[in-house]
């Protein structure tokens, strides 16, 4: 490499953007993250902090988040900010003999991989949530699951890449991207230029806008996920919940059919209940609407009746950056030497930041990394041979 | 109810009265939201009891074209049938403004028997809409502003306006605001007991202000008088001090003051300790501006006019198409500025509607006073504004963000590492993301940042709010 260390410059300040640059900044290379905005100030600020691994799909997707959440331990302790991490399981709430028949077939596909998930009836259900309907058919359950800020978690990346002598520019919009010979030269921001060597597109939903700055079309779309939260309130769910309709949702949309979108679950430390989601193709817009937040309240309630006694505090909206496959796309592009992707996590982005930063900093740095990054190129969406994820 | 309307006006104060007054009669089909029991708002919240029929102000009030004063206002609303068109809906909350206008509205169980006992979230769609949700006041927080017994000056008027109680035998006051006589007064009028007005205020500064009152000779006329009854009635003065903190156990016992110099900084050794029950303290005033925010309005930053602002044009127009501001959202300078500008917004929705608005009614001449009228604005906010150097003397243990008790140190910790934005800092720290939605603590912060780092307002950036702006009850949204 010469005597000159290479300049990385890694655009986006949300989770996955703060973990390549902590991840690099910690091996001592030379980091710039810029950030249009606030750090978090995107879908990382606008999200629920499942770390979920009920919810992923048996083979590379559910290995990736395996990884991840192996790294969330470490990070409570190496992150200088509290990220409220709880391992405290997760259920995929069952509601309906159809749901419990799929959810048995998708429970031992996970079970045969190795993953500690267990299939429960009503009353065990009940029994470990008493706040539960009781007219819930079942539940899936794993100790595995767990929960975290992902705000604390955006930051506590951001001041630790900071320690390690990253350099972080807030407010500072990218305008265009320097190329010379198909390779990535520098960056213009509204604050002016600088020599970059290696470009990491960590834009999120965004990232689209940012390659078409190089000329490459991303599949990547914005998928607005509503959430609604809840006053502070003394514990009223012991883990993180999904619904079978959520991984129906996600995985199979044939099965989605009645229960729509799926609903999310989750009491924050401070007490506030998350309760999500919607997943709606709208562009970039992040305003809430009323049939969103109905449909929320509604799927909810039917799970929780206990909530209809709480206070609506806030709604917001986050955009998931969604990819045809449900798979993020990491590594080097081949047609612009230095650039590299990180982006299209769709709504994994937080559990599989940790993972992601490490396997793209590794990369970057030509070291060996735990996982290939082949399945996650850009490519496979190009070449006929690329065969799509599930 | 309807769930469409040609006008909607947010909140009936002095300018949602004003404006309705003036919208009445031309066959418009028009809604007034308010969240209190009764119209009136803060300053006619005594005047506007009785919930039947509507208000309406003297048709020649203003006409002479000199300013309005709150006296006139007072004496010229007077009861009316609820003219036809009008529709007033009480204890209901608009709680997001949606694209084309669509609200979302929480209305209580009292206009649908039978409900859930939460009240209930229905869409209304509005051809224009008014925003006058007027403004709430501000204070200096101080080691134990949190104790029972501390309270805003305006909460100790709804005491007694709304409620007959009086905060306590004796009540101490202090502040800035303008507010300090207006209170003082009704205390007396209560037979109640002012132990001290504490003025931070010096009298030089307020000699010093008195340039910008030139064309408001009434209400300086107001103010003066409002002195002289007090000391009259021989109620304690002293200038030039603040509250540096409130003592007690369960409650309010102790108030301790400082002596402040020129500059409004805190002078060593000039320490005074009160016996009290009741504090009543006031440093100005915010626009409520989370509904015009949500909707997407632009905002002006202008510390003579309070803070964060409506940004309108002369028609009273926001950035965003078909919705008016009237009122202190603009700026505040109290019920006059209210008054003209609930009717000139009205007038400029007439006109857009194409009605013809009477013999009586000159845009200009609207213009004019309004102009004059915001005026006064630049001798409140200054009279009120508290230097810098008092945010930054605010000790670490104080409590800034009441709902999600993060304190002050834990800000400037946060402040070091860099989060130096409005929304950073909120990120950092939850400071406004709690219950209150940072009705308390937001502006706060903004003052906190721009003392503490010396950015400009457009660095610090300008608040951000999502619906619901105020709290709601879940089931209320599982009624259709």
């Amino acid at each position: 490499m010469g005597s000159r260390v290479p300049h990385i410059v890694v655009i986006g300040g949300g989770v996955i953007g703060t973990s390549i640059a902590w991840h690099l900044a910690k091996k001592a290379a030379r980091v710039t993250l810029i950030e249009s905005n606030d750090l978090a100030s995107g879908s990382s600020g606008a999200c629920d902090g499942l770390v979920f691994m009920q919810s992923k799909k048996p083979g590379i997707h559910l290995r990736l988040a395996m990884e991840s959440l192996k790294r969330f331990s470490d990070l409570k302790k190496e992150l200088p900010m509290d990220i409220e991490f709880r391992q405290a399981g997760g259920r995929v709430v069952i509601q309906t003999p159809a749901e419990y028949q799929a959810m048995e077939q998708f429970v031992q596909a996970q079970q045969e991989i190795g993953l500690d998930v267990c299939l429960m009836d009503a009353k065990d259900t009940l029994a470990a949530e008493p706040f539960l309907s009781p007219d819930i058919y079942g539940s899936t359950w794993s100790p595995l699951d767990a929960q975290v800020n992902p705000i604390k978690l955006t930051l506590g990346f951001a001041l630790g890449a900071r320690k390690n002598h990253a350099c972080i520019m807030t407010r500072s919009p990218v305008l265009g991207i320097h190329t010379k010979n198909n390779r990535v030269t520098g960056v213009v921001t509204t604050k002016g230029e600088m020599a970059a060597d290696m470009v990491v597109n960590a834009a999120g939903a965004r990232s689209g806008l940012i390659a078409q700055m190089v000329g490459i079309d991303l599949p990547v779309r914005p998928r607005r996920g509503q959430l609604v939260v809840t006053q502070a309130t003394s514990r009223m769910i012991f883990s993180c919940m999904i619904s079978a309709g959520y991984i129906a949702a996600k995985f199979d949309p044939s099965l989605a059919d009645d229960a729509g979108e799926g609903m999310s679950m989750e009491q924050t430390d401070n007490g506030n209940l998350l309760l999500g989601s919607t997943r709606e193709f709208e562009g970039f817009c992040t305003q809430n609407t009323l049939s969103g937040i109905r449909r929320i309240i509604s799927r909810t309630t039917a799970i929780l009746p206990a909530l209809t006694r709480l206070q609506v505090i806030r709604t917001f909206a986050g955009l998931r950056p969604f990819t045809p496959d449900g798979l993020p796309i990491l590594g080097p592009v081949a047609s612009m030497d230095g650039f590299f992707m990180a982006a299209g996590h769709e709504g994994d982005g937080i559990a599989l930041s940790p993972i992601t930063g490490e396997l793209v900093a590794d990369m970057i740095l030509g070291q060996k990394s735990a996982i290939p990054l082949t399945p996650f190129s850009l490519e496979r969406f190009t070449t006929p041979k690329g065969q799509a994820h599930g | 109810m309807k769930r469409a309307y040609d006008v909607v006006i947010v909140g009936s104060g002095v300018a949602g009265i004003a404006a309705a007054n003036t919208l009445a009669g031309h066959g418009l089909e028009i809604l007034v939201i308010d969240e209190n029991p009764h119209a009136g708002g803060q300053i006619l919240r005594q005047n506007c009891r009785v919930t039947d029929g509507f208000w309406e102000f003297d048709p020649r009030l203003g006409r002479s074209g000199r300013t309005v004063s709150i006296r006139k206002i007072v004496q010229s609303l007077r009861p009316i049938q609820r003219p036809k068109g009008i529709t007033c809906v009480h204890q209901a909350r608009v709680l997001g403004i949606f694209s084309d206008l669509q609200l979302l509205v929480h209305v209580p169980d009292t206009l649908y028997p039978g409900g859930s006992g939460s009240g209930r979230v229905l869409e209304i769609d509005a051809g224009y809409l008014l925003l006058a949700t007027g403004a709430r006041e501000r204070c200096l927080p101080f080691k134990g502003w949190t104790l029972p017994g501390v309270m805003s000056l305006g909460a100790a008027q709804i005491l007694m306006k709304s409620s007959g109680i009086l905060p306590a035998r004796k009540t101490l006051i202090a502040g800035t605001s303008p507010l300090q006589t207006v209170l003082a007064l009704e205390i007396l009028k209560n037979k109640g007991n002012v132990t001290a007005i504490l003025d931070e205020n010096h009298l030089t500064k307020k000699l010093g202000l008195l340039p910008l009152l030139k064309h408001h000779g009434s209400l300086a006329g107001e103010g003066a008088m409002q002195m002289l009854r007090l000391l009259i009635r021989q109620v304690r003065f002293r200038q030039g001090v603040r509250v540096t903190e409130a003592r007690g156990k369960n409650g309010l016992s102790a108030v301790v003051t400082a002596g402040l110099d020129r500059k409004g900084n805190t002078v060593p050794g000039t320490f005074q300790t009160y016996p009290a029950r009741a504090l009543a303290v006031g440093h100005g005033f915010t626009a409520n501006i989370e509904l015009p925010v949500q909707a997407g309005c632009a905002l002006d930053y202008d510390a003579d006019r309070g803070g964060w602002v409506v940004r309108v044009d002369d028609a009273l127009e926001t950035s965003v198409a078909e919705v008016y501001a009237a009122g202190e959202i603009t700026g505040i300078a109290g019920a006059g500025k209210s008054f003209v500008e609930g009717k000139l917004a009205a007038v400029s929705i007439l006109e857009k509607l194409g009605e013809k608005t009477g013999p009586d009614v000159c845009v200009p001449e609207l213009v004019r006073m309004q102009k004059q009228q915001m005026g006064y604005a630049s001798f409140l906010n200054q009279l009120c504004q508290v230097p810098s150097s008092a945010y930054e003397a605010i000790d670490d243990e104080v409590l800034i963000c009441r709902c999600e008790e993060i304190s002050m140190g834990e800000i400037r910790k946060q402040i070091s590492q860099g989060f130096v934005t409005g929304g950073s800092l909120k990120k950092a720290t939850r400071c406004g993301m709690g219950r209150c939605q940072g009705r308390i603590c937001q502006p706060l912060l903004f003052d906190i940042l721009q003392a503490l780092t010396g950015q400009t307002p457009e660095q610090i950036g300008s608040p951000s709010f999502r619906a619901p702006v105020k709290n709601v009850p879940l089931e209320s949204f599982l009624h259709p």
